[in-house]
């Protein structure tokens, strides 16, 4: 069982120090700074987007509908 | 409270924009009092001109080229107009930009509030809401090229106020094309 241990332990440590998706370099750490901007801005939009719609637009276009109904 | 809840088709579609329309309402002028009747406006807009909308066509495009032209309308000059000064860019630019790698969204929220509304949308428009740089020209009124550097020029810009260094004013070269081409695939 320590042998099992210390072997997942190993594997552990080489997973956490090897990540092909983070290369380095100075100009690899502005292309990664670059994709910050593209990550953020849609994290941003994602975040208002779960907002729920409020009340006063759905009544908004409720009271659209009414005055068009009365028309006809 | 039945009357409450619009039921028409056109209301339906117009319905599931509203999201959307808002986030951009939000992100184009900063504030969520005047986004929201901004989105209001132009839902009576949108009503009153439905029968212009071609049944098929990009009922998103549409909704926001009407919000964004009924804000320009009204303020136009503070679009243009830059909330940052001299001193606050400044003081920000000072940071160390290993600082920024890992990015707090509230930093990003504060620098993207310094862009100019212009600014702000081309992001939002072409980065987020899902448009093509095609829809984003088509709703701005301006050329594909135009689009393509106010992009580049807002991200520049952007990347500036929080301290990192934007890849457009490094230039090409094969690292980062390579590093390019595995953000892609990753």
């Amino acid at each position: 069982v320590a042998k099992l241990n210390e072997i997942r332990d190993r594997k552990e440590a080489s997973e956490l120090t090897r990540d092909p998706a983070l290369p380095k370099g100075p100009s690899a750490q502005k292309a990664r700074q670059q994709d910050v901007i593209g990550v953020a801005l849609q994290a941003h939009f994602d975040d208002l987007l779960s907002e729920p719609v409020p009340d006063q637009m759905l009544s908004l276009l409720a009271a659209l509908e009414a005055r068009e109904r009365s028309r006809q | 409270m039945s009357g409450d809840i619009p039921t028409l088709p056109f209301s339906n579609l117009l319905v599931k924009e509203i999201p959307t329309l808002r986030a951009f309402a939000i992100s184009l002028c900063g504030r969520r009092d005047f986004a929201d009747d901004l989105v209001q406006e132009t839902l009576v807009k949108a009503w009153a001109h439905s029968d212009k909308f071609e049944p098929g066509s990009n009922l998103r495009a549409w909704m926001f080229t009407i919000l964004r032209n009924h804000f320009y309308s009204q303020h136009r000059k503070q679009a243009r107009e830059v909330s940052d000064t001299d001193g606050e860019a400044a003081s920000r630019l000072s940071q160390a930009p290993e600082q920024h790698a890992a990015l707090d969204m509230a930093d990003f929220r504060e620098a993207l509030a310094k862009l100019s509304a212009e600014q702000r949308e081309i992001l939002i428009l072409v980065g987020a809401s899902g448009l093509s740089y095609e829809e984003a020209a088509e709703i701005q009124g301006i050329a594909l090229g135009t689009v393509k550097s106010r992009v580049n020029r807002a991200r520049a810009r952007l990347a500036e106020l929080m301290g990192i260094v934007d890849v457009n004013e490094i230039g090409p070269d094969e690292h980062f094309r390579a590093v390019g081409t595995a953000n892609v695939q990753a």
